[in-house]
């Protein structure tokens, strides 16, 4: 990355960070606005969270001096869609308490709330804590939520290869400290010390995905996915997984450079 | 810091004085501090008088915030360059105001297809549809946009031809700018700014005159009948408040910051004809009541209280119908259901009882430097249950209801006490709910008047989404640094109820600091709960940062209050 000049303003912000911490802190304590500070818009989708606001009540609100009805969707990182009642409950009375009250299942095998106000996002991160559910890396330009074949209890291999889906979704996660030191109230770490070999400090230009599909099932969608691995199973034993690259269902409007496209199978790697 | 002699003595000297002359005086000293040595008649005049800065509005119509971002770094860079600047969303704008503005500056976005953005929407419609000239206005219109549509900056240029089509006179060409717009942005508003500093001379010496030309005013009550321009409800749906913005203009106004007006409400017109067809009384028919014959309902109407009546008038009404009733108050219509009178000729015998409407005082939330000719109020819709009925406060009901173009008969009620201080003093301002009212007068005339002393405002209400009264413009004066803190509490949005005498004690320190550097503090709003809860509060916080002992708290907060620095404006 020689031209800096080339990069986008989400470069420059995300590479200023300080490990995505940016002035998140700083936007949390701003009583005036229930938005946060303009350069943290970017930084906290890293934290699984986009800003919203309610578009029809902008003009009503307008004229009576009240500023936009800002809000926060919430997705959270449930590699492979599995989570335990205990914790299905508890979203559910999270839901109710800090968000409009609708859960939302995602096609990527996760869960996301809408409408909490900023005062409330510490809470609610806190609470999902507490039900060791996290949202870290949700939104971003980083490995989202790894989907994988649903149903663990289907085989012994089901649950065998979900271990893999966990295993990359934790390997893969960002090593900054910024999560727990901003919504969970961590110490902060001097001076930001965290090195980052994956993600650097400028991590990656687009969201990346990752898929895992067990023949002869393809719930994941396994071809659109950056990565797709598909399992090899011989003899009731995982051999390995077929690699796929380069899909995804994304283009932007007007550019055709941008376009869907299914990956390429390039090989096979054995566990 | 006088000596008790000399204080003495300036007090026997200020007695002697109007309170314009004290105005003036006011202005007077604040010269003679700034070292200007050698005053003489001649040009006293000119030193009270001449404005030292110079007065824009900067209006913005976004889709994606960047020209929000803009003019707001736009406005606080021309505040440090010493102008007053009115900054406003074109969907906050109230568009009858661009007849009456001299320079106007616009930064608007073309949205999609050559599209105003949806803020900018009415400003974009009316400019186009509106045949009214204007052409006093003095302006220039930055434009932003994306080369890579082909109608770029469409919305931009359109606004600018039309300004010159109604008269205006453009005082920098349009800027257009692309996606990358920092460097003609700051390219165009330098230029503006030039433009201003080169223009400034010849508005100055327009505004002397006019400044010398204006009459004195003479004092004493006076009643004023004014046009009501707005009305709009402030909290949005969902709350449990209805808190009315009303603007009213009128002409030759005079009021001061902290000032409030009264208001005689009139009686809802279906209890008054209630109240009529159950006496069978003639509702034409001439009585005089207190030395003024008028028609019965009139009187009924507008001059004669009828609600929650004292105790005392209903022990007179038990005399004149000869019946034991039980001495509460209540409502005249609820009495003579309860206990009829006899006929009408009895009723007439209990109109000359009862007493007139009293005026209700609202402390005026508009500033005389900002918001000129007009006067705003702020209006909390009084709802309360008797006997399981819903019931409304009479004027706060009344005033709800005022429709733009209504007119309305107010007298301003001075508070001589409630003021603000000198230009350079900082204040500190506590005014939950309605309590706002005279702060937002304050934040808005120190504003409009350059006034450098720091402001740090304390409010609070029930919901953050729903009863930020004037949230945007807090957001404005806060974005552009004439606000120095704000400090809120929600209560509802907290579980253990959170109230400003709470966040006072949070920024404990940081309040006292404020205080010994000289801060004025003033609390406006609900007197039995809230103005306690805030003196314990302060008390509590001087004795622990000053490190006193809880007489000596007292006695600071009692010199505090000599000093007149410590005022309120409780109800």
């Amino acid at each position: 990355m020689s031209d800096k000049q080339q990069l986008s303003v989400i470069e420059h912000i995300k590479v200023k960070s300080h490990g995505l911490r940016g002035t998140l802190k700083e936007s949390l304590t701003d009583e005036i606005t229930g938005a946060v500070r303009e350069d943290d818009h970017a930084l906290i989708k890293f934290h699984g969270m986009y800003e919203q606001d309610d578009r029809d009540l902008r003009e009503e609100r307008a004229a009576k001096k009240l500023d936009k009805l800002y809000s926060f969707m919430l997705r959270l990182r449930i590699p492979g869609g599995l989570i335990t009642p205990e914790q299905w409950i508890a979203t559910h009375h999270i839901a109710g308490q800090y968000s409009t009250g609708v859960i939302k299942i995602t096609t990527r095998q996760t869960v996301q709330l809408h409408g909490i106000l900023k005062g409330n996002i510490k809470p609610t991160l806190q609470s999902f804590s507490k039900a060791a559910l996290d949202s870290i890396a949700a939104c971003g330009d980083v490995n989202r939520n790894v989907a994988c074949a649903s149903h663990p209890h289907q085989s012994r291999i089901h649950a065998q290869i979900h271990a893999y889906a966990d295993k990359i979704s934790t390997l893969l996660l960002p090593k900054t400290r910024a999560f727990y030191e901003i919504w969970l109230d961590d110490e902060q770490i001097e001076a930001y010390s965290e090195v980052d070999p994956l993600y650097q400090d400028s991590y990656l230009p687009r969201k990346f995905k990752i898929g895992i599909a067990i023949p002869p099932n393809n719930e994941v969608d396994v071809l659109t996915n950056d990565l797709g691995l598909i399992a090899i199973i011989e003899n009731e034993e995982l051999k390995g997984f077929n690699i796929a690259i380069g899909g995804g269902l994304s283009a932007t409007h007007g550019n055709a450079n941008t376009y869907p496209r299914l990956a390429t199978v390039i090989g096979f790697t054995d566990t | 810091m006088l000596e008790e002699a000399r204080v003495k003595q300036l007090k026997e000297l200020l007695k002697a004085f109007t309170k314009e002359e004290l105005v003036w005086l006011n202005g007077y000293t604040a010269g003679v501090m700034c070292g200007e040595t050698a005053f003489t008649n001649d040009n006293l005049q000119k030193v009270v008088s001449k404005p030292l800065v110079q007065k824009i509005t900067i209006a913005y119509g976004t889709e994606t915030g960047n020209s929000k971002k803009l003019a707001t770094e736009f406005a606080a860079k021309a505040k440090k360059n010493g102008m007053v600047v009115k900054l406003n969303a074109l969907d906050q704008y109230r568009l009858t105001d661009l007849t009456k503005e001299e320079y106007f500056l616009v930064l608007i976005s073309t949205h999609g297809d050559g599209e105003a953005p949806a803020a900018a929407k009415k400003f974009y419609d009316y400019v186009h549809e509106t045949t009214t000239k204007i052409s006093n206005l003095k302006y220039s219109v930055l434009a932003l946009g994306d080369t890579s549509y082909p109608l770029y900056c469409q919305t931009g240029e359109d606004v600018d031809k039309q300004l010159e089509t109604l008269g205006a006179t453009r005082i920098a060409p349009l800027q257009k700018c692309d996606v990358d717009y920092e460097e003609d942005a700051n390219k165009w508003f330098t230029q503006v700014l030039h433009a201003l500093n080169t223009t400034a001379h010849v508005a100055q010496v327009g505004q002397i005159a006019e400044v010398a030309a204006v009459v004195k005013k003479t004092t004493g009550k006076k009643t004023y009948i004014g046009e009501v321009i707005t009305n709009i409800n402030l909290n949005a749906s969902g709350s449990n408040k209805q808190t009315h913005h009303i603007e009213i203009v009128a002409e030759d106004l005079d009021y001061l910051p902290g000032d409030s007006i009264g208001i005689v409400p009139q009686n809802p017109t279906a209890v008054v004809e209630e109240i009529i067809a159950l006496t069978g009384v003639d509702a034409n028919k001439f009585i005089e009541f207190k030395k003024e014959s008028r028609p019965i309902i009139d009187l009924l109407t507008n001059k004669i209280n009828i609600h929650y009546l004292l105790e005392n008038t209903i022990k007179k009404y038990a005399a004149i119908i000869q019946q034991d009733i039980p001495i509460v108050r209540m409502d005249l219509l609820d009495l003579i259901k309860i206990y009829p009178v006899k006929d009408a000729a009895q009723f007439e015998e209990v109109l000359a009882i009862l007493n007139p409407i009293p005026p209700r005082l609202y402390t005026i939330s508009s500033s005389p430097a900002a918001h000129s000719g007009e006067v705003h109020i702020t209006v909390v819709k009084d709802v309360f249950k008797v006997n399981e009925k819903q019931k409304f406060g009479l004027c706060s009901n009344y005033l709800s209801y005022f429709s733009q173009g209504a007119s309305m008969s107010f007298f301003v009620q001075p508070n001589k006490r409630f003021k603000l201080p000198e230009s350079f003093k900082d204040i500190i301002m506590i005014g939950p709910g309605t309590g706002i009212a005279p702060f937002r007068s304050f934040v808005a005339e120190r504003d409009a008047t350059g006034a450098t002393g720091r402001n740090w405002l304390f409010f609070g209400e029930e919901y953050f989404t729903t009863d930020f009264l004037y949230q945007t413009e807090w957001q404005n004066y806060y974005n552009t640094g004439v606000l120095t803190k704000i400090s809120l509490a929600f209560s509802g949005d907290h579980k253990d109820d959170l109230q400003v005498h709470h966040k006072m004690l949070q920024q404990a320190q940081e309040l006292f600091e404020w205080i010994k550097a000289g801060a004025y503090l003033y609390v406006c709003g609900e007197k039995e709960k809230m103005s306690v809860n805030v003196e314990n509060t302060l008390l509590q916080i001087i004795a622990e940062q000053g490190k006193l002992s809880e007489i000596d708290a007292h006695k600071f907060l009692e010199s505090l209050e000599e000093e007149g620095r410590y005022e309120k404006d409780v109800y």
